[in-house]
């Protein structure tokens, strides 16, 4: 992201040095608008450097890509190696209800902390943490692909659910305070992350409150029951 | 891509004389919410889709203290989730309505075709049973009442015969004031119910005087549990009578294993569920 937008402001900058009768390097940009260094009476919008250059002769709009490839290591082949140049850590607990007569779990709240380094954008990031979480719910309690013959039965969202904004819990989050150094401006991934402890959690959570352990996912109501009526 | 003649009748008159025209060619759609889905998976195939959105009030609710609620079959189920009258005299309704999938849903799919789908899964029938629905069947040649119980014959099949619309669904006005609804739905909110149940309950001085119990997504129908009813009615209301009660509501039901559970599940959840509502229901009653 940073690379690309690295890359978008380079060609805005080309563009409007041109309009300006300036040095590229001599530009700098505030509040939307470009501006030689000094002089800033005299500036540009940054939509009508971007409309010049698409409606000049040859114009093309402004795209600009860029990639960022984190220092990694191959496993080799005893399987040591490095996957990623930059590793999240995250916590999570929940808290569950579970109906000693129907196995139905409720899941009164749910509190997660994740590192992803620097926070660039905090709605972005709770974004996803919210949708990490709410993978790992449907992971953990309802989602499974059914297999008959070879077909998969349950190839749509009304046979296969996954939690609707209206089945998430209450959500408390914090964010570390937290450097990655490899990364733009220090962040890492999030993503992910919140997907993979999720379902030991609940697990935990269910056999903290009525002892039982269910040891395939998803973890349905019927399971909790059948494991329960066991248990005696 | 099916290809179809599309209509759109203004009467219900020249609805049946199209129906009468196309025979089995043809099916009727409202909402569109069940049959649409039945042609993409190409399990119907009509020939031609006659619409019934442009009949003159087919979407009329009306209310009266000695007759009762009339609902046309094609208002929608949100129309009637937050109708006045509802809210103020069939709580039980507002509530089952107000759990069929989302809103967006329910502002497409009517009440009419609900029902004439036969569909065991949806929530509408098993509270309508138990609120002593009878529905309006309309043909050409005239009109017949049938009550909703009998009017569920299997898996989608319906008493609806060829060339016969289902026009209205007449509720009488509320004898037991006890209610309660219960939708199952561990998945997700937003499901088909793994069982539904609902039930209305008149007591006095601790006895069952009347009671219906309506249940959904149990069998091939949506069932209406007279053994169970009769198990309580006119008995003293005991824990061991709800027991007993919910018990051989399982024992009306015959339910299939799906995504949603096996058959064993669901029975273990009938007598659980059946309890609970009637608990609920006898509190509201008293």
């Amino acid at each position: 992201m940073k690379n690309a937008a690295t890359n978008v402001k380079q060609q805005l900058f080309e563009q409007a040095a041109e309009m300006l009768e300036a040095n590229p390097q001599d530009l700098i940009s505030r509040d939307g608008k470009i501006f030689v260094k000094g002089a800033e009476g005299k500036s540009l919008t940054v939509s009508d450097v971007a409309r010049a250059r698409l409606f000049r002769h040859n114009g093309a709009p402004i795209v600009g890509s860029g990639s960022f490839d984190a220092d990694s290591v191959l496993p080799d082949a005893t399987r040591f190696g490095n996957e990623s140049g930059a590793y999240n850590y995250g916590a999570q607990a929940a808290q569950v209800q579970v109906d000693p007569e129907t196995g139905q779990v409720k899941i009164v709240q749910f509190a997660v902390a994740s590192d992803c380094g620097t926070v660039i954008y905090p709605l972005g990031a709770e974004g996803q943490v919210e949708g990490g979480l709410a993978q790992g719910i449907g992971y953990a309690l309802i989602e499974g692909l059914q297999i008959d013959e070879g077909r998969p039965i349950n190839p749509n969202f009304s046979d296969y659910r996954i939690p609707s904004m209206r089945d998430m819990p209450p959500l408390q989050h914090t964010f570390a305070d937290s450097y990655e150094p490899t990364g733009p401006f220090g962040a890492k991934g999030l993503g992910e992350l919140n997907m993979d402890p999720t379902a030991a959690v609940i697990n935990n959570a269910i056999f903290d409150a009525v002892g039982v352990r269910v040891k395939t996912l998803p973890i349905t109501p019927e399971k909790i029951l059948r494991a329960l009526k066991e248990k005696g | 891509m099916i290809r179809f003649d599309y209509q759109e009748p203004t009467t219900l008159k020249k609805a049946f004389s199209l129906l009468e025209k196309h025979g089995d060619d043809a099916r009727v759609i409202a909402g569109g919410t069940s049959l649409l889905i039945m042609m993409r998976q190409r399990l119907l195939m009509p020939k031609v889709v006659i619409s019934l959105t442009r009949i003159p009030k087919f979407d009329r609710i009306t209310y009266k203290p000695n007759d009762g609620l009339r609902i046309g079959a094609g208002a929608c189920h949100r129309d009637i989730e937050l109708s006045p009258p509802v809210k103020k005299h069939y709580p039980l309704l507002h509530e089952t309505f107000r759990k069929v999938a989302q809103p967006r849903i329910r502002n497409m799919g009517t009440i009419g075709g609900n029902l004439a789908a036969g569909d065991p899964l949806t929530d509408p029938g098993a509270s309508l049973i138990a609120l002593d629905a009878e529905v309006t069947l309309t043909s050409s040649k005239g009109q017949r009442t049938v009550r909703l119980d009998e009017f569920f014959v299997d898996y989608y099949q319906t008493a609806l015969e060829a060339g016969e619309l289902l026009t209205e669904i007449h509720v009488p006005p509320p004898e037991r004031p006890g209610w309660s609804h219960i939708k199952f739905t561990p998945r997700s909110i937003e499901d088909f119910a793994t069982v539904g149940v609902a039930i209305t309950v008149k007591t006095s001085d601790g006895t069952c005087e009347d009671i219906r119990l309506g249940l959904n997504s149990v069998a091939s129908t949506i069932v209406h549990a007279k053994k169970a009813e009769a198990v309580l009615r006119g008995k003293p209301i005991t824990e061991a009578a709800l027991r007993e009660m919910a018990e051989v509501a399982s024992t009306e039901c015959e339910p299939t294993d799906d995504n949603r559970g096996s058959a064993e599940y669901k029975l273990d959840l009938i007598k659980v569920l059946v309890r609970r509502a009637a608990e609920e229901a006898v509190q509201r009653a008293s």
